[in-house]
């Protein structure tokens, strides 16, 4: 059983009072997220990163699909005390202080008063908000706020945690704090799910991405599996007393520091160098596949699929 | 059932910060003062004014604060994207929509018993007795208050504040007419049938505020009909379920965009 399982997610938005028009937000997209992976959703403003989030939490309902949290559906209680969910820049009731409002969602779970008592004191802590817990959210900054969301989406120690652009308004420091929480939570075997437009985000934390283009996934894989799969080549480092070795072998090279680099097309090749420069008992100081970055992947991407609506049109 | 305890308090927490809740008090006050001034020009009816005053004040007050609040509780709760966190949370709708009911209608229960004191002791500075009608009174008042709660609950799950304000207000008015629209029966113009049905289709649909009015009786020490009680509290109990379900049915529908 998968923690999240998509199929064929469709939405689209009514708008306009007079016209009635729909603004589709989601083409049919299908992924799934297995239990104890950390799963990111990267796209740009507007690519239905939300909407899937509200779907998957019960805000909105599908308008075509399947869309399935434990096996379970989205409203089914038992997928929703499962769950803990950080909208995107979250709002709490004012009036309330950080306890109070623990307090408040707590009860909507079935906790016990004491153990209920704990959490609030670790996730106060945990979050660095001990010392404003008695302060009413009104006066909170944004990302005292994002600070609060993470604690509330925290408090049932959910099996899966559905967040939404958690990092956007933190300070460096606030990203840092909030990557390491997400790292130990992965190490729990927690299932996570995460949206984001900021890459290096994404690169660090998650196992497997899907790439969201306006409404519809282009590409899902780890990491490793989307960069290599774009990689322009393979980078072999060794110490510069190779030169001459190298050149022989009719191959370029390009000195970097006291250090030779060899670029290689295909993996074969690289392999074949390597394997010699072993035999010739040569240094090798590094060997990576020169990676294309996520930003170009993803740049790379879009222009594809405007490309493609441009020519299909 | 601790859900909708957890969501009552909650709005009720909410709602007793509201200050138009205190500033309600000042007024009635003032009405009081008013009435005993009026009632001491007239022999021995003072007692009669301070009560027809403080419980007018009681309801009119009371009626205003239920669709004031009543009106933009949800909406607010969308508005103000606080539902975000909470409708992902393990808690039905229905819990949620009574959880809200609950909590306002306990918040203006403890303002109800405040203005109730305020007349009370009015009573006692112009040497008026107090009778146990004078609960039943007030008691009648929360239910009325209670079903304007719930009427506006209804008309904000498909309608804005205002729009809703209109709706129950006009709801209110038409609920406390109802014996009048019933008295054209007996007129001639009511021969046809059809407006004859009409009359007494919207007379037994609409919620009866009239019924639930026994001011006059409280004013002039009446007493009320056997299992009228009853009856007042079974009818209104239902009514309020009844637009609770409804508010829920639609409530249930809803996406939260
Ligand atoms: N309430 C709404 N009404 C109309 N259109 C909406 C609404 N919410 C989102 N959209 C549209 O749906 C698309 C996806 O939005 P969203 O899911 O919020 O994207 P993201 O979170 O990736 O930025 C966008 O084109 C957006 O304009
Ligand atoms: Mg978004």
């Amino acid at each position: 059983m998968n923690a999240i399982e998509i199929k064929d997610l469709r939405k689209s938005y009514p708008t306009g009072h007079i016209i009635r028009k729909r603004i589709t937000a989601l083409r049919g997209i299908s992924f799934s997220v297995k239990k104890g992976e950390t799963f990111g959703l990267l796209g740009h403003n507007g690519a239905g990163k939300t909407t899937t989030f509200k779907i998957l939490t019960g805000l909105i309902f599908p308008g075509g699909g399947e869309v399935k949290i434990l096996d379970k559906s989205p409203d089914d209680l038992e997928a929703k005390n499962s769950i803990g969910f950080l909208p995107e820049n979250p709002y709490f009731y004012t009036y309330l202080t950080p306890v109070e409002l623990l307090q408040f969602y707590g009860g909507l779970f079935n906790i016990e008063r004491k153990k209920l008592h704990d959490r609030i004191e670790y996730l106060l802590d945990l979050l660095s908000l001990t010392k404003w817990k008695d302060t009413r959210i009104g006066k909170f900054s944004k990302g005292m706020l994002q600070r609060v969301g993470m604690a509330q989406a925290l408090i049932n120690d959910p099996e899966i945690l559905i967040l939404d652009e958690p990092m956007t308004g933190l300070d460096p420091v606030g990203r840092k704090e909030l990557k390491n929480i997400i790292l130990s939570l992965k190490e729990k075997g927690k299932t996570i799910i995460f949206s984001s437009h900021i890459l290096s985000d994404v690169e660090m934390i998650c196992d497997r991405v899907a790439i969201l283009i306006r409404g519809r996934i282009v590409e899902t894989g780890s990491i490793e599996e989307l960069l290599v799969k774009r990689s322009t080549g393979y980078e072999i480092e060794l110490t510069a007393n190779a030169k001459e070795w190298v050149k022989n072998k009719g191959l370029e090279y390009s000195p970097s520091g006291s250090s030779i680099i060899v670029t290689l097309k295909d993996f074969g090749e690289a392999q074949k160098l390597l394997k010699e420069a072993v035999n010739e008992q040569l240094e090798i100081l590094s060997f990576i596949p020169r990676r294309v970055m996520l930003e170009d992947l993803f740049m790379e991407e879009y222009r594809k699929y405007e490309k493609d609506i441009r020519g299909g049109s | 059932m601790k859900k909708i305890y957890v969501v009552a308090v909650n709005t009720y927490r909410e709602a007793i910060r509201n200050r138009i809740l205190y500033t309600v008090l000042f007024f009635l006050l003032i009405l009081l003062g008013i009435s005993t001034i009026l009632g001491s020009f007239t022999m021995g009816e003072t007692r009669r004014f301070v009560i027809d005053f403080g419980f007018s004040g009681i309801e009119l007050l009371g009626v205003a604060m239920a669709i004031i609040i009543g009106t933009g509780m949800i909406y607010n709760e969308i508005q103000r994207k606080t539902i975000f966190t909470v409708i992902p949370k393990p808690v039905k709708r229905w819990q949620f929509i009574l959880g809200k009911f609950l909590g306002l209608s306990l918040t203006l229960f403890v303002q109800e018993v405040l203005m109730l004191v305020f007349v009370v002791i009015f009573i006692v500075i112009v040497k008026g007795k107090i009778t146990s009608l004078l609960f039943v009174g007030a008691f009648f008042i929360f239910m009325e208050i209670s079903l304007t709660i719930a009427i506006s609950i209804f008309f904000s799950t498909f309608s804005s504040p205002i729009l809703s304000g209109l709706f129950t207000t006009t709801l209110y008015l038409i609920g406390n007419s109802l014996e009048e629209l019933k008295s054209l029966l007996t007129m001639k113009m009511a021969s046809s049938p059809v407006l004859k049905f009409t009359i007494l289709f919207f007379y037994n649909i609409l919620p009866n505020f009239h019924n639930l009015n026994i001011k006059n009786e409280v004013v002039h020490n009446l007493t009320l009909p056997e299992g009228y009680v009853i009856n007042s509290i079974f009818y209104a109990v239902a009514y309020i379920l009844f637009l609770l379900t409804i508010s829920t049915l639609i409530f249930e529908k809803k996406e939260f965009y």
